[in-house]
């Protein structure tokens, strides 16, 4: 069983302070000051595909199958992500927790910012390549913040989206049991493989961390390269304008503190308002 | 030229919710000078509810299975005649947005926040960058949209008579092979005041503490993100781009830095009152007043006075 996870590495922008940001020309924002990130969404996926492996091998074990068997067979799992150079590290660390294949599309972050239908195209042509049986995407990714590269590769490869998932677990080598969240009520779902699973808020948050036992056994590894293909038919077009919104409000300090401030506020603001209530 | 609004009825989007979106985007499109008429899918168990709350064509179709792609499938068997397509904000919406661009071969634009007609464009304003950047898109032909925490607008659209029709229901989906109900969606109330703790708080027994407080007093509460992820709330809890957006009247931030990426659910509030020691912390020129002090050097005078306007269930 063959599993993609993609993933984007992308700017903290939580870590932004106020006046940090500034359009240039042709709509360009640099960000090169920010520390980097793995999606929240996306390492999800990530830390998920290593769990789905382990599944997998432990229902081996358990059920005394081997992979010939084909009813629990080992999940194969390769990370895919879009960008530059600075993508290496997180290829390594992932190459270091297990991942067989670790492939980065070389291309520019300004080039994938604005083209989402151009990276689900690459993604795309390289399931086309390598078929996969389970593709995981995070819902959504800044800087574009589209939520559309799984969609996108579910309308181009045509396999089923799984929108919204929690939590996954590994049922055997052509189900999986899926947890979705649709409108605030939970459901669990068996779903048939190939399915896009686009990964929600999940339960599971954190991407572990490598030993450095398993960093030392890979370090002479190198990632795979694919080549970026752009989209001849992009849906999502390219913004007309800019720009940085102003959220100041009054901003008002309250020059005490503690219970005093407390009063203070309430009497000025917050007792008028709340008695309208 | 007509368009086709989109509506999910189910779990938390009860018909009294959708039939308020409804209105809204009815009015959008009053503004923007189409025609609209109306799609609604979901569950079967709040059909009958429809009849009372809608006005003009609607068409409805009963959907079991939570997938996007058949949903799309069937919406694209009868939509291809729209000019433009609206998506009302919900767990499926973008998805089924983007499946349908890439069908029927159109423009999409996903989380809009706001519409506008220029000329013989429409102009789309979505945030980008986690909430820091506002673009605007221009669709000059025919065009998909999807919006999230879409502006409201003081037009009221026309009322017309209703004439339902039901379609077929959508077909199941083949790769789902079973699907269970494990939890109800809770009632969404439309809180007046919120108090949002962030990563300030300093434990898991506080946030909790606070949660108890808002619930005991018919407050909404919400958390950022890295307190949930610490698994010290719930995830339903976040507010923010990842989770809840909310428009209260008074809405209180107890240790929360302001990143934009959370400040988008808060945003709309009509007030915003932030307890933060920080000065610089970007909550703080985002906010209506500030106490600068630590949180629980104001917490139990501040509980105290807000209790005395507990709020009974809207």
């Amino acid at each position: 069983m063959k599993l993609l996870t993609c993933f984007k590495l992308c700017p903290d922008t939580d870590k932004l302070r106020p006046g940090d940001l500034k359009i240039g020309e042709e709509m360009s924002i640099p960000t090169y000051f920010l520390p980097n990130m793995i999606n929240c969404y996306d390492e999800s996926g990530l830390e998920f595909g290593i769990r789905l492996s382990e599944q997998s091998e432990s229902l081996m074990l358990q059920s005394g199958t081997t992979a010939k068997d084909k009813v629990y067979d080992k999940v194969e799992k390769t990370a895919i992500t879009i960008g530059g150079e600075s993508t290496e590290p997180t290829l390594k660390s992932l190459m270091a927790l297990g991942y067989e294949h670790v492939v980065r599309v070389k291309a520019d972050e300004n080039e994938i910012c604005f083209a989402p239908s151009s990276v689900a195209k690459s993604i795309t042509n390289y399931i086309n390549e390598y078929p996969q049986d389970i593709i995981i995407a995070g819902r959504e990714a800044p800087l574009g913040n589209n939520a559309a590269t799984a969609q996108l590769i579910s309308a181009l490869t045509g396999y089923p989206l799984v929108s919204s998932v929690i939590d996954i677990e590994y049922l055997n080598d052509e189900e999986l049991k899926v947890t979705v969240i649709n409108n605030g009520s939970v459901y669990v779902q068996t779903v048939a493989c190939p399915c896009i699973i686009s990964m929600g808020n999940a339960v599971i948050s954190r991407l572990r961390m490598p030993l450095l036992r398993d960093r030392m056994k890979c370090k002479n590894r190198t990632p795979e390269y694919f080549e970026f293909q752009s989209s001849d038919n992009p849906v999502f077009p390219q913004p007309k304008s800019a720009e940085l919104p102003d959220r100041r409000r009054a901003g008002d300090i309250s020059e005490s503190g503690g219970s005093e401030a407390v009063d203070y506020i309430f009497a000025s603001a917050l007792s008028e308002r709340l008695g309208y209530l | 030229m007509k368009l086709l609004i989109i509506l999910h009825v189910g779990g938390e989007n009860t018909p009294t919710v959708i039939a308020k979106k409804q209105r809204l985007l009815l009015a959008y499109a009053e503004k923007l000078g189409f025609e609209a008429d109306i799609y609604i899918y979901g569950e079967d168990s709040f059909f009958d509810e429809l009849n009372k709350q809608f006005s003009g064509k609607i068409f409805m179709q009963r959907s079991e299975t939570i997938c996007a792609n058949t949903v799309a499938n069937e919406i694209s068997k009868f939509s291809k005649d729209y000019y433009g397509m609206i998506f009302a904000e919900d767990e499926l919406s973008n998805n089924i947005a983007v499946l349908l661009s890439v069908c029927l071969n159109r423009d999409c634009v996903t989380n809009v926040r706001r519409i506008h007609r220029e000329n013989d464009s429409i102009i789309c304003t979505r945030n980008g960058y986690n909430n820091n950047v506002v673009f605007d898109y221009e669709l000059s032909g025919k065009f998909i949209i999807s919006e999230r925490a879409l502006e409201k607008i003081n037009t009221v659209a026309e009322r017309k008579p209703m004439d339902a029709c039901l379609l077929p229901d959508v077909p199941n989906a083949s790769h789902i092979k079973e699907q269970k109900l494990k939890q109800s969606a809770e009632t969404r109330k439309e809180h007046k005041v919120l108090i949002v703790a962030g990563m300030g708080i300093k434990s898991r027994e506080e946030v909790e503490n606070i949660k108890s407080f808002c619930s005991e007093n018919g407050f909404g509460f919400g958390v950022t993100r890295p307190v949930a992820m610490r698994g010290w709330a719930k995830i339903d809890d976040i507010v923010g781009v990842s989770g809840g957006i909310f428009a209260p009247k008074v809405c209180i931030t107890l240790g929360v830095s302001g990143a934009a990426a959370f400040y988008v659910g808060i945003e709309n509030s009509d007030y915003i009152l932030s307890v933060n020691p920080n000065e610089d912390a970007a909550i703080v020129s985002q906010s209506d007043s500030v106490i600068c002090d630590e949180y629980e050097n104001v917490k139990d005078r501040l509980f105290e006075r807000l209790s005395k306007y507990k709020q009974v269930d809207l």
